[in-house]
């Protein structure tokens, strides 16, 4: 089997984090050294595992934030208060620490670029993290499809992958909306998405996108009832719920 | 919890790792059928609810229990009571 096939993995890997990011005051990308790793699809996640001194586990799946590919695996993890995991991940995890990790996992939320058709990415908050795979595999490539993202997200402090993200939206690819504060000067004032909004910043119907939504539950499923309310037709939209306020 | 429609749930696509560990085989895009309402969804797409002592995967549409399953640290009890079929992927 070519090193390339990516094959679900149930063994757990020791990994070494290789590189430490800050990307808000939240939010914290870690690059992950693990010996064989097979490569990713986009949108794909692995499974985080810590142990405490006393054996005491917990496991908890964090999407890839790098491009599809047999590239080293990125994740970005937002901190949960009172989290089991996260608030080790984000704010306590240095280059050399490890940890242990399951994966690549998913077959359902993803993009290869062997899809032709135009993509609209709609991403609430941390939800960012896979499309953002999504993006990076995309441009990599320099795919011919229309792919374009629209990200709802607090303020723009709390934004992730600002610079690159600023680079795409430069080239009309990415719409920011902000919900509680928006930048100086922005002619929309902060607050959530409206259907309308939703139906001008989103790729119509017509052009038959693949969609994929990511974010908390209450963002993704708002948006999947306005999205079929709008046209689109459901077996084109994917969706993954990151769940509320949890315990991650 | 009596409220199935609380936000508390996650995507199917969250288990992928419990599930490879249990079947040898990621089942995120395996299609089930539901026994209550012959509604048919990906494994990927079902209602995950993974804050209990163990997990349990709702129909995303009339929101019967389709799987359930613990895990001890020697057993793993696994229960399909809404599951009327599952198509797998044969993989190479």
């Amino acid at each position: 089997m070519a090193r390339t096939a990516i094959l679900p993995s149930v063994t757990w890997h020791g990994a070494t984090i290789s590189e430490v990011r800050a990307e808000s005051p939240t939010g914290t990308t870690l690059r992950l050294d693990v010996p064989d790793w097979p490569g990713h699809r986009a949108g794909q996640h692995v499974d985080v595992r810590l142990t405490a001194a006393d054996g005491y586990t917990a496991v908890r799946p964090y999407s890839l934030a790098s491009p599809g590919g047999t590239g080293p695996p990125e994740i970005t993890v937002e901190t949960t208060p009172g989290g089991e995991v996260s608030p080790y991940l984000a704010t306590t995890a240095r280059v050399g620490h490890h940890v242990e990790v399951r994966g690549p996992l998913g077959n359902w939320f993803v993009w290869d670029v062997s899809n032709v058709e135009p993509v609209q990415l709609l991403a609430g908050g941390s939800g960012i993290v896979p499309l953002m795979s999504m993006l990076r595999t995309h441009r990599a490539a320099a795919h011919p499809a229309t792919m374009q993202l629209l990200y709802s997200v607090a303020s723009p402090e709390r934004a992730f992958y600002r610079q690159e993200l600023a680079e795409l939206a430069a080239q009309g690819a990415v719409t920011h909306v902000y919900t509680r504060r928006a930048p100086t000067g922005a002619t929309r004032p902060a607050g959530r998405l409206t259907a309308r909004e939703l139906h001008d910043l989103v790729l119509p119907p017509s052009v038959t996108p693949d969609l994929f939504v990511c974010g908390p539950t209450g963002f993704v499923e708002t948006t999947l009832d306005r999205l079929v309310d709008a046209g689109h037709d459901p077996a084109r939209i994917r969706a993954e719920r990151y769940g509320e306020r949890g315990t991650s | 919890m009596s409220d199935t429609t609380s936000p508390r749930h996650v995507d199917g696509n969250a288990t992928a790792g419990a599930m490879t560990q249990m079947f040898g085989q990621d089942l995120t895009d395996a299609m089930g059928t539901c026994t209550s309402c012959g509604h048919r969804a990906a494994i990927g797409e079902t209602r995950a609810y993974v804050d209990g002592p163990g997990v349990t995967l709702r129909c995303p549409e009339c929101e019967d229990v389709l799987m359930r399953w613990a895990t001890t640290a020697s057993t793993t009890w696994f229960a399909m009571p809404g599951l009327r079929s599952l198509e797998m992927a044969v993989r190479p």
